[in-house]
């Protein structure tokens, strides 16, 4: 039996319950800790244990699980003004969620360390130490609040910059006139974030020890794909996405999405991760669940 | 130079900001009440190299000269958001300037108390504990459930002898909990409730700076000492020594969970056995350097000024 927890990571839902059960594998689906499923976690010095029980009478013991995927959890708010009742309950529901990711026996893609559960989205700069252990450049970026400064950044990298806000995973190219403007008012209210963003952008999505591009790739990117898997064994991730763009002759990593969306991917390459993420469940070959923290 | 951010409403913060003028420290104070507005901060990331300055009124700070940080984030409620339009939009500002910070202290080589990694797993309780488990610590008989025949059973086993706490990060105290508010609790099924077996016995408050510890026995008749004066309890403190593999353990636990600086609650049994309950990522240390005049902040303060 696969667990798939979340909500799907992809506009297709079924991609990858699909690839479990074309392989003949039982899929349990949950999107989300509702109260017609039942949780226990029990945990003591000596040991621990969890079970599911769902309203159509069906019960699992952690045991049972041979594997489990995890999407898009929940999010947990910890940035409201006022907690109301709402917002504590889901609090409360996604801590206990998160704990039991880290309780299950089985094999976890990916079993997400604290940093990744509160926001919509690591900032790249929170991988940076983890990048340079691997040997990947990051794209060239500049954070202030003063006007002149950046406009001396945008300078210095020929004017292709993209403004990249640390909590979105969004970001806008800065070009016109009108932009700049923008872009000192958001300065007055917070340091903003421009990233020197070279065209074309290329995405990897790292499965184990195996790297999938969207599109083809020059050479210089094909020979980082022994730091890509690297990266995703010191981030503790066995499912990553990364975009690279290459400036300078140098490729360099400019966004990293430790909940692939897959949307740059075409179907086929889609199939064929969701068919190795698979394969990495069940022979048990992933990254393990370090229990040391990425930042 | 040691960096503090926060605000000086928060009385921990300010509580270190005297101790580090009281010893002549060489600091600059970061004030989340009022940053950016009049700050100039300017940093690079450039061919994988990270250089930067922050600048305010009065003084301007390259961040290569930091031997250490000491960084306790202002709730958004108490920033100033007079041109953040509404809650939600300041909320929004708020997180993305600390973003901001938290990728520079991410860029720093010197300790930094504490960065987000660390702080983080302080959302989820029962996550804590399961780093805590296979120590020497001892963990509560402890159930999270939304399922109230399970917490009903659970409450039997423990012949009634359970607290309720919350499991995220969002503190509603430690209570001790009835048979009867159980299935009250669980009426909806749509938020669980931790419940843990009380452990009868004295509460230890151990503060982690690096590799030193500071051991605090907490001496009342309350079942969370944090509210007693609240309720008339009497609450004493005083300094306590803990076995040589508990204070081990405790620091490795503050390493294991991406700390520098914690605050370990523990609860020593009638037996001699250790409990421990939980990992405060942001201690209230004062509260306990005040009772006992225990050096917790000239730890602290010597922590953050020893690096390179």
């Amino acid at each position: 039996m696969f667990l798939v927890l979340g909500e799907p990571i992809t506009g297709d839902s079924e991609l990858l319950p699909a690839s479990f059960r074309n392989r003949g594998h039982e899929v349990l689906i949950i999107p989300d800790l509702t109260p017609k499923t039942k949780f226990v976690l029990r945990i003591s010095t000596s040991a621990t244990s969890c079970e599911l029980h769902l309203d159509d009478g069906r019960s699992f013991s952690d045991k049972q699980f041979d594997g489990a995927v995890v999407q898009k959890p929940p999010r947990i708010r910890s940035d409201l003004p006022n907690i109301g009742q709402e917002e504590y309950a889901r609090s409360e529901k996604n801590a206990a969620l998160f704990a039991w990711l880290w309780n299950l026996k089985c094999p976890v893609v990916n079993r997400y360390p604290p940093i990744f559960w509160s926001s919509t989205r690591v900032p790249l700069p929170f991988f940076r130490q983890v990048l340079s252990q691997c040997k990947l450049d990051v794209a060239d970026t500049a954070l202030s609040n003063a006007s002149s400064e950046l406009r001396r950044f945008a300078s210095n990298v020929g004017g292709q910059i993209r403004y990249t806000p640390l909590s979105s995973a969004k970001s806008y190219p800065i070009e016109t006139a009108n932009d700049w403007v923008g872009l000192s008012k958001m300065a007055e209210l917070c340091p903003v974030n421009l990233m020197q963003v070279v065209p074309p952008i290329y995405t990897a999505c790292v499965v184990g020890d195996t790297v999938y591009w969207n599109q083809a790739v020059p050479p210089v990117l094909t020979d980082l794909e022994g730091s890509l898997v690297r990266l995703a064994i010191v981030a503790r991730l066995s499912f990553m996405e990364i975009q690279l763009l290459v400036a300078k002759d140098t490729p360099r990593v400019c966004s990293i999405e430790a909940f692939p969306s897959l949307a740059k991917f075409d179907s086929g390459t889609r199939e064929l991760i969701a068919d190795a993420l698979l394969r990495m469940l069940v022979t048990g070959k992933l990254t393990s669940g370090a229990r040391k923290p990425l930042v | 130079m040691i960096l503090v951010c926060g605000g000086l409403q928060d009385q921990v913060t300010r509580f270190f900001c005297d101790r580090l003028e009281a010893h002549g420290a060489s600091f600059r104070f970061l004030d989340q009440e009022i940053y950016p507005t009049t700050y100039q901060l300017r940093c690079h990331w450039q061919s994988n190299c990270f250089s930067g300055t922050l600048e305010s009124k009065d003084w301007r700070l390259g961040f290569e000269t930091l031997s250490g940080v000491y960084v306790r984030h202002l709730p958004s409620s108490q920033r100033n958001s007079e041109r953040l339009g509404g809650a939600e939009e300041a909320c929004g500002v708020h997180a993305e300037n600390d973003l901001g910070l938290e990728s520079i202290f991410a860029a720093l080589s010197c300790p930094v108390a504490n960065r987000i990694g660390g702080v983080v797993s302080n959302v989820s309780k029962p996550y804590q504990t399961l780093q805590i488990r296979g120590s020497s610590l001892r963990i509560p008989s402890t159930i999270v459930t939304n399922e109230a025949l399970e917490a009903e059973e659970f409450y039997e086993l423990c012949a009634g002898r359970v607290v309720r706490k919350s499991v995220s990060g969002i503190s509603t105290g430690t209570r001790l909990t009835s048979r009867q508010e159980i299935p009250q609790l669980l009426a909806e099924g749509e938020s669980p409730v931790q419940l843990q077996e009380l452990v009868a016995g004295t509460d230890i408050r151990v503060h982690v700076i690096g590799e030193e510890i500071f051991a605090t026995r907490i001496l009342s008749k309350a079942v969370d000492y944090r509210f007693a004066e609240q309720e008339g309890v009497e609450v004493r403190m005083e300094a306590t020594i803990l076995p040589s593999e508990v204070a081990r353990d405790c620091v490795r636990t503050t390493k294991r969970l991406g700390l520098a600086f914690s605050g370990i609650d523990l609860r020593e049994s009638r037996e001699g056995q250790f409990y421990a309950f939980e990992v405060n990522p942001s201690p209230g240390f004062s509260f306990y350097e005040r009772a006992t005049g225990q050096g917790i902040s000239t730890a602290l303060m010597e922590f953050l000024s020893a690096f390179p």
